[in-house]
This record gives structure tokens, C-alpha cells and sequence, in this order.
């Protein structure tokens, strides 16, 4: 073991934690608000890389395919969530496990009748970005840059804005928060839109990484949940970070036991962390 | 009065036999297709099905079978292994079909295809590879496309013959890596190849299993870059590869025999764009082959299969997994079934026994030849073999063995550095 090796293995698994964190915060910021686990998230994500595709032919800058992209979702989970969220917010969770699940599942089969099975994906040209002794994926690095960025400028939002506070006061309480003339309805729409918005960013960033595919949301969505919970549910810091530690297990895990263990030793830690923390490791809830 | 009640009983055979009768001859042969047409792994179901359907177009445009009838595929989506029981359990009680043509997957043919015994119903399975599917003694299950072990050959006389010696160095000290996909086919495959390289004396140093769902393969990446293989051999699925075709050049992994999959990268281009999809190895079921190879009947049914795709499809390459859907579909409609003479599943099922088409006689080049019964592979066709394709100049061809080759094989493979700086 090599003090090489041990760098290239952080870096690694910084790398993939901090595309796992960007897949799960909006996840987890649906759920922080709204209370409402989105098993459609990981089809939003497919759908932003669909998107994203198909804008490439006009342009291939993915950052203009991201500022097309995210308010464009934003407004379809605003409407999602005014009609079909918002209506069900106050049954049993059963339902609104069925709700979320059934739309990901129109949503992919949708997109395997429009597009078909075949996966699609961006031109990544370029040799990769060498530092020293250290191999980077230029794409990874990207995406946790970007990622960073906006989730700090999600946090400033959240704590600076009027819509921003609202959102988090109701997240803690949301009685009180209508008693203090906070529009739940509104708020609610406003979180998921966002929520949905965070996962179209995810997608935009992933499509140089992954191929668009109508199952790729599967692919997702296990970790997603692992992510969120271990972070802590509601907690936007919570699944960069819970995403990193992910990550970083993985990397050393894969390396030093085997590839095929990875799931396994992260599922002990994250089990662990429940036992000791159920709230996970930044959550209120 | 004569003449009326002549008319009368003219009528009355018209529409009680005649009419009838022409209604029985229009009605189609119903025979079932087991694929997933939606899940996972959708893409490949559907390539393989859309195989299937153009050979039983191409075989009603000619005049159907038994007289002029056609040929009518009932649909069963095989999404998971559950859904394949149920499917293949509908298809057989519900539909009544008496054969039943699937599923490209091996976690999906393996529990189907018990079904489809049970109810002495045939099943042909066209793409499903794990040694499980024709190794259980069943009477009604066959399977004319290869199964994993005859992938092993290959890829392991390739080493043996052509990158030991492009790399100047013994077979034996070559350093040889596995990763495979951890379910039956990648598990079978993957054994398979080592058993035979283990045989041929050759040098296994590493061999990873993963999960098909793992969005990361930097770890598996540092541990082939570890182990210094000149040769990588992984069986796993198209949208896997692209993600770890990737990596390996973002993390500079080379490998100079070269890197070798298992059937299932036919559009890796659509994935890895550009020249560096160029130098990946295949080993499949041969479909790009060179045409001189076949008979003239499977060589006719070839080229009309690239036409038809063409025109429906507007691609001019057939993907692999169609390929094996036509070409192991049309053994059964256009040799098989005449000889069975009916859709009766006894009748088939001897009619299959006796096939005995020779190399070059079907469109994926291989003959036909069943196990007996008794045999532990019954129902396996012992004549199927398999290629090693590459990519050259984002083109898939056929590398070896040579006497299919469409093109020789491009190796060594350069580094990174020195294909970007081509």
C-alpha cells in the first residue's frame, strides 16, 4: 500500500460521494418539507438527462442546458405538486408511497415508449486531468464543483429569503407555520419544485458520466435513500456529507476487500450510524 | 323444386366445409415470444423480439408454413424472473400456445423454461447463455444459440495465438484479469473462460465480481491497474461498459492485449462516441461475419434481414442480440417446423432431435446438432460457436478466429497518451 494509492482512493471516492450527494439532496429536501418520500426521483434525474441530450444537439454546453433545464423542472414539480402531491399530503403514507411510486413508473415506461430501450449519451472528448501521480475524472470533478456550488447557493437561499425561512419553518412545524401566515400550499409546491429541480441539475451534470437510459433511475434510487437516511432526512448538508462517506467506503472497500462487498460494509456503517443516531448524522426529524 | 333444393344443399356445404375450412387454413400459428419488453435489461428484449418478428415476416411474405398459414408472435413481457413464470404460465394456459420463444436472459429462461416443461411445451431459447437452461435433463427445452462455455474458446485461443505473440512474450507469463457481472450469465461465463485458460496453462491474476446496478468502478479500475494485467476479460452488460469504459481512460488504466466483453456491446458506440470506442473485443455469437461463409439459403435470409432492418429501423447495422433472435428463430420456422409438419409440441420436439444442419448452414454461420437425451447438456446445440468482434474505426468486426474474420485484429493496444495523440 502506497501513499499514492491511499490519495488516488480518496480522491476516488470524493469524486463519486459528491455525485451521490448531488443526486440525493433534492430527495432529501423534498422530504425535509414536505414529509413525502419521492420514489419517482431517480425518473426526474432521467428525465434532466434525457433533456439534456436532446438540448446538446443545439448546443452542447451543458451549463446552458442547466439554466434551460432546472426551471423547467422546477415548474413541472410545482404543478406536480399543486395536483398530485398536495392532495394526498395529509393521508396515510401508504398512499403516498403509491403516488410517487406509480408516477416513476409512468414516467419510465413513458420514456421507454418515446425513446425506446437504447442508452443515449453526450460526446465526452479529452484525455483525463493528470496532477502529479493523481488520475482525475474531469466529468466527477465537474459535478462535485457544481454540485457544491449549488448547494451552497440552496443554503443561502434557505437561510436568506422570505420564501427561504417559510420553507424551513415549515419543515419544523408546519402548524405553527401556517398560524403565523405561511401559505402551506404554496410553500410545499414552491419545496418540491425546487426538489425536482436540484434532481434536473443532477441529471444535467450526469449525462458526460452515464448513459440516459428509462431504467437508469433504478440505478439511483437505492443509494439515494441510503444517502438521505445516513445524512439525515431534511438535511441538505447531510447528503453532500453522507454522500462523501459513501463514497470514500466504497473506494477504500472496493479496493482492499472487493468490488462486489462495497454495498455490503456501507449498508454495516450505515446501519450502525441508525442504531446510534436514528436521525442520521445532521437530521431533526 | 329440384333445382331450389340442389341450391340449397350447394349452400349448405359452402358455408358448413368450404367457408370453414378456408377459415381454419387463414387461421395463424400462434407461438409465444418471452422477452423483456420493459425493466432493465428492455433493450436487449426488444432487439432480440424485433429479430423474431422479422423472421416470421420474412417466412409469411413466402407463403407461411402448413399450407399458407402465417405465422402470429403472442407477446409475454418477461420484466423479472417472477414475471417470466407468470407470463410463461399465460401464455401456455391462457393463450394455448404450444411453443414458446424467449428470453434472451438467463435469470428469466431459467425458471421460464421449467415452466414450459412441466406443460410439455417447447421452448426456444435464442439468447439466454447460462450452461443451467440445457443442463437439467428437460425434454422440451432447446437451445440452438451457444451457452457460456463456448464463449471460454475464443477469447483463449486469441491469447494463445495472436496477443502473446503481438506482445513478444510466452502465453503462459501473460497476466490475465476477470470482471463479471454477478449474476448466472456473468458467473458462468466468467468460469467457464477460466477453466479453459487454466487448461491452456494460462495465467489468471485477478478476477472481480460486481453488481450491475454499481454506478462506480474506480476500484475495480485500481485493482486491474494493480494487478498489471495485459488482458482483461469482462462479461457484463452495455450500459456497465460505458460507464467503465469511461473510467478507464479518466483513470489511465491500459491494457495492451486488449479488452474483451461477452455479447452484449453491440451500440457501445452510441455510448463511448468517437475513436475511443475503437480496440474493444466482443466475444459473440457470430453475426458480422464474412457472408462467403454461409449456404446460399441462410445467406439470402441475411441480406434480407439488414434490408428489412433498414427499412423499419433506418440503422444499417443489425444489432447482435436481433441477429439472435432472427437467426435462431428461423432454424425453428424454416427448418424445424416443416419437418414437425404441425405445431404439436411431440411432433416439434422430435422434428428437433433429428436437426442436423451443417457450419454454414444457418445465418449466424454455426450448424445445428441437439444433445440427445440422456446427454448433460440435452437439448443443447453441440455444432454453436462463438467470434471475437472489434472495434476498428468505431466499426464492429469480425477479428477472429480468421476463417470468419471480416478484419485482423488490431494489437497491441496504445496507451491513452498515444491514441490521443494520433
Amino acid at each position: 500500500m502506497t501513499f499514492e494509492l491511499v490519495i488516488q482512493l480518496l480522491i476516488n471516492g470524493i469524486l463519486i460521494g459528491g455525485v451521490y450527494g448531488i443526486l440525493s439532496v433534492g430527495l432529501t429536501m423534498i422530504f425535509g418539507v414536505l414529509r413525502v418520500v419521492n420514489f419517482a426521483h431517480g425518473e426526474f434525474i432521467m428525465l434532466a438527462m434525457y433533456s439534456t441530450f436532446w438540448l446538446s444537439f443545439l448546443h452542447p454546453s451543458d451549463i446552458l442546458a442547466a439554466v434551460i433545464v432546472a426551471p423547467t423542472f422546477f415548474i413541472l414539480g410545482f404543478v406536480i405538486a399543486k395536483y398530485i402531491i398536495n392532495p394526498i399530503i395529509n393521508d396515510p403514507e401508504l398512499s403516498q408511497v403509491f403516488t410517487t411510486m406509480g408516477m416513476g413508473i409512468v414516467m419510465q415506461n413513458a420514456a421507454l415508449i418515446l425513446w425506446k430501450a437504447d442508452p443515449r449519451s453526450k460526446t465526452v472528448t479529452g484525455i483525463p486531468l493528470k496532477l502529479g501521480f493523481l488520475m482525475i475524472s474531469y466529468p466527477r470533478l465537474r459535478a462535485f464543483l457544481i454540485a457544491a456550488a449549488v448547494i451552497i447557493i440552496l443554503v443561502l437561499i434557505l437561510k436568506m429569503t422570505y420564501v427561504g425561512k417559510a420553507i424551513r419553518a415549515s419543515a419544523q412545524n408546519r402548524n405553527a407555520s401556517a398560524m403565523l401566515g405561511v401559505n402551506l400550499s404554496r410553500i410545499y409546491a414552491i419545496a418540491f419544485g425546487l426538489g425536482i429541480a436540484l434532481a434536473a441539475v443532477a441529471g444535467v451534470l450526469l449525462l458526460p458520466i452515464y448513459p440516459a437510459f428509462p431504467m437508469i433511475g433504478l440505478h439511483f434510487v437505492l443509494i439515494c435513500f441510503v444517502v438521505v437516511v445516513l445524512g439525515g432526512l431534511g438535511s441538505i448538508p447531510g447528503a453532500l456529507v453522507g454522500g462523501l462517506i459513501i463514497g470514500i467506503i466504497e473506494s477504500f472497500t472496493g479496493f482492499f476487500v472487493d468490488p462486489s462487498l462495497k454495498s455490503v460494509v456501507y449498508f454495516i456503517v450505515f446501519i450502525l450510524v441508525l442504531l446510534f443516531r436514528p436521525k442520521g448524522l445532521f437530521g431533526t426529524i | 323444386m329440384k333445382k331450389g333444393l340442389m341450391l340449397v344443399f350447394c349452400l349448405f356445404i359452402a358455408t358448413t366445409i368450404i367457408v370453414p375450412g378456408k377459415a381454419v387454413l387463414a387461421q395463424p400459428l400462434r407461438i409465444g415470444t418471452l422477452f423483456p419488453f420493459s425493466g432493465p435489461i428492455a433493450l436487449y428484449g426488444n432487439w432480440c423480439y424485433q429479430g423474431v418478428l422479422i423472421a416470421s415476416e420474412i417466412i409469411n411474405d413466402r407463403g407461411g408454413l402448413f399450407g399458407g398459414k402465417k405465422i402470429e408472435l403472442v407477446k409475454g413481457d418477461a420484466v423479472d424472473p417472477k414475471a417470466a413464470v407468470t407470463e410463461v404460465t399465460r401464455l401456455i394456459t391462457y393463450e394455448n400456445l404450444p411453443i414458446i420463444i424467449g428470453t434472451f436472459s438467463s435469470p428469466r429462461a431459467v425458471p421460464a423454461s421449467e415452466v414450459a416443461n412441466r406443460y410439455k411445451r417447447i421452448y426456444w431459447e435464442v439468447g439466454a447463455e447460462a450452461e443451467r437452461i440445457t443442463g437439467r435433463n428437460l425434454d422440451y427445452v432447446f437451445r440452438p444459440f451457444n451457452r457460456s462455455s463456448d464463449k471460454a474458446k475464443p477469447p483463449v485461443e486469441y491469447l494463445i495465438n495472436h496477443v502473446a505473440p503481438s506482445l513478444k512474450k510466452d502465453a503462459k507469463d501473460l497476466r490475465i484479469g476477470i470482471i463479471f457481472e454477478q449474476g448466472d450469465w456473468g458467473t458462468d461465463t466468467s468460469n467457464a473462460f477460466m477453466e479453459r485458460a487454466k487448461q491452456e496453462g494460462l495465467k489468471i491474476v485477478m478476477a472481480l465480481s460486481h453488481d450491475t446496478a454499481s454506478l462506480d468502478f474506480s476500484s475495480d479500475i485500481m485493482r486491474v491497474k494493480a494487478s498489471k494485467v495485459d488482458f482483461l476479460f469482462t462479461p457484463t452488460y452495455l450500459e456497465t461498459i460505458g460507464v467503465f469504459w469511461r473510467q478507464a481512460k479518466e483513470l489511465g488504466l491500459n491494457v495492451p492485449g486488449g479488452t474483451c466483453g461477452s455479447g452484449t456491446v453491440d451500440g457501445l458506440h452510441k455510448i463511448i462516441k468517437g475513436p475511443d470506442v475503437d480496440y474493444w473485443l466482443d466475444c459473440e455469437g457470430p453475426s458480422i461475419i464474412n457472408p462467403d461463409f454461409l449456404q446460399p439459403k441462410p445467406r439470402e435470409n441475411l441480406f434480407e434481414l439488414r434490408k428489412r432492418w433498414k427499412a423499419k429501423f433506418n440503422e444499417d447495422v443489425v444489432p447482435y442480440i436481433a441477429y439472435l433472435g432472427f437467426g435462431h428463430s428461423m432454424t425453428l420456422f424454416e427448418n424445424v417446423l416443416p419437418r414437425a409438419g404441425s405445431l404439436d409440441s411431440e411432433a416439434v420436439r422430435k422434428a428437433a432431435m433429428a436437426t442436423d444442419i451443417p457450419e454454414g448452414g444457418t445465418t449466424l454461420a454455426h450448424g445445428v446438432k441437439f444433445y440427445p437425451p440422456g446427454h448433460p447438456q440435452q437439448g443443447q446445440n453441440e455444432r454453436s460457436w462463438a467470434v471475437l468482434t472489434q472495434y476498428q474505426s468505431q466499426k464492429m468486426a469480425t477479428a477472429w478466429p480468421p476463417k470468419v474474420a471480416t478484419t485482423k485484429p488490431w494489437c497491441p493496444v496504445p496507451t491513452w497518451e498515444e491514441r490521443a495523440k494520433k
